[in-house]
């Protein structure tokens, strides 16, 4: 790979390539100007133009996907900027948009894993534990930690005779079942998930205090579940414990800053103080963080509802039963109840 | 640290060579300076050359020998670039994007000016060029022969990697 400057020849009046002796004198080579123009030429053989075009056109092919992945290549970098600064939501509408170009991607859908547990996002989990599948990625660290987030999860898998109580559940009346739950996790003293879900039975039955001391043990034994944190800052804030439920709902933001569920927890926390205004700006936070979400709709036609703007909360009510998941169901009930006075909220 | 006889490595990465050889041809043409003879690639050392005549002004001849330094890391970084982005960021490659990938690196790869090169140079700046000049151009030869030394220890095949590979992904960075 080397240059090389060539010497003129020996007979100065020749042309050093031809061998005539027309070349011009000022020039400091001896080649004629006939030669002189073939020779600077871009003469390119054959072979190396054929090679220089499959390239070209190996290139070309590829290059027409370039502005798709580059996006792709631009959202992931954004999902990964976000997750290092626990801005989940985010993360997770980043690493959606790449999971779209590239559903196989191991190491988006972790993210996209990861992401979605931190957002409690349980449509989204269920499509990304499907789409990563049994792949495996060399980045043993990052299947890790969404390995870790899915077993947050487990708080919601009742083992062996618990889910035979807990799939029958709708056979029987709540204070039954609440019984039943109750009897299993005495004989089961051990079974953390039990204790969960008899927890999150006594909540809806309104038994807070109960439902606290239950809980109280699973947060001992998995302190950071989300999960358990989010049921304790709804207990305490059911249970008129104000600055506890936001101290539970300021843990869950520690872990997610932009946690929806969260920053509406928090919304409803201020609306029962009678923090209105703060409720609004709580409430209007938790909707620009996710337009879509039901908690978000639901707190801000809460607040929308206490300052007597009916219409409003109306119109958020209509778009949760509208784009709603069908796990949004619960959301659309409370606030109905809450809306047309069934329930008094505060 | 393994060692693979040059002229395997000169097989193996020939698209890298045959575009080196090229850069110097099209700067030569860039300058009018008399092409005599270019062997793009051949299985012997050196594994390409460029035979031209010895340009007029010193900074073209100097052109001339780093021309490959320029051409080849943009041309290994805009084949590289359509298949990096799915191949290496998330593992989605197909057959084509590994080839671009092959034809990237190796190409970026002997962006490098060789030994030879660097010769040319500083024998252009002995015979043409006074002390001031050769002050010069005595780092850009000394960086030459460094790069040399260092692709005992795979710094060229690094220098591809990084183009066709490290570039993309600092392009996203910025982008993003």
């Amino acid at each position: 790979m080397d240059t090389h400057s060539a010497e003129p020849p020996k007979n100065p009046n020749a042309c050093m390539v031809c061998g005539k002796s027309d070349h011009p004198e000022d020039l400091t080579k001896r080649i004629c100007n006939d030669c002189r123009t073939n020779l600077t030429r871009l003469n390119i053989p054959k072979w190396v133009k054929a090679f220089a075009l499959g390239v070209v056109a190996l290139t070309l092919v590829d290059a027409v996907r370039v502005p798709r992945f580059l996006l792709a290549g631009i959202h992931y970098q954004r999902g990964e900027n976000a997750q290092d600064q626990n801005h989940y939501a985010t993360a997770e509408k980043e690493f959606k948009y790449v999971a779209d170009i590239f559903p196989g991607s191991i190491e988006n859908n972790a993210k996209l894993v990861i992401s979605s547990v931190h957002n409690m996002d349980f449509g989204e989990i269920d499509v990304a534990v499907k789409n990563a599948g049994r792949q495996t990625s060399d980045e043993e660290g990052l299947v890790e930690e969404a390995n870790s987030c899915l077993e947050m999860l487990d708080v919601y898998i009742p083992g062996k005779g618990l889910d035979s109580l807990v799939l029958n559940r709708f056979k029987y009346p709540d204070t039954v079942y609440c019984d039943s739950l109750n009897a299993f996790a005495l004989r089961n003293p051990g079974d953390n998930v039990a204790k969960y879900f008899l927890a999150d039975k006594l909540f809806d039955l309104e038994e807070y205090k109960k439902s606290d001391s239950v809980l109280q043990y699973c947060v001992k034994y998995t302190p950071k579940n989300i999960f358990i944190i989010q049921l304790m800052a709804a207990i305490k804030r059911e249970s008129k414990q104000y600055d506890s439920a936001i101290y539970f709902y300021n843990e869950m933001l520690d872990w997610n800053a932009e946690s929806v569920a969260a920053i509406s927890g928090k919304a409803r926390v201020e609306l029962k103080r009678h923090n209105d205004a703060i409720a609004l700006q709580l409430a209007q936070q938790a909707y620009l963080t996710d337009s879509s979400n039901a908690l978000s709709l639901e707190a801000l036609a809460m607040v929308y509802y206490y300052s007597n703007k009916q219409a409003q909360a109306n119109g958020l009510l209509t778009r949760i039963k509208q784009d709603g998941n069908p796990e949004d169901s619960v959301v659309y009930n409370r606030l109905d109840n809450i809306l047309t006075g069934k329930t008094i909220f505060r | 640290m393994f060692f693979i006889p040059g002229f395997i490595i000169s097989i193996l990465t020939c698209p890298g060579i045959i575009v080196h050889e090229f850069a110097h041809q099209l700067f030569c043409r860039l300058f009018k300076v008399p092409v005599f003879k270019v062997c793009y690639f051949r299985v012997g050392n050196p594994a390409g050359y460029v035979l031209h005549e010895t340009p007029k002004q010193n900074w073209q001849s100097l052109m001339i020998s780093i021309g490959p330094f320029f051409v080849n890391t943009i041309v290994g970084f805009l084949i590289a670039f359509p298949a990096s982005i799915p191949l290496v960021k998330f593992n989605q490659g197909d057959p084509a994007d590994y080839l671009l990938i092959y034809l990237g690196v190796s190409i970026a790869m002997h962006a490098f000016p060789s030994v030879g090169d660097a010769k040319s140079i500083w024998n252009h700046f002995e015979k043409h060029g006074n002390l001031f000049k050769r002050i010069l151009v005595a780092p850009i030869v000394g960086l030459i022969y460094l790069g040399a030394i260092g692709s005992f220890v795979w710094l060229d095949f690094a220098y591809g990697i990084g183009v066709a590979v490290g570039l993309p992904e600092l392009f996203i960075k910025l982008l993003a």
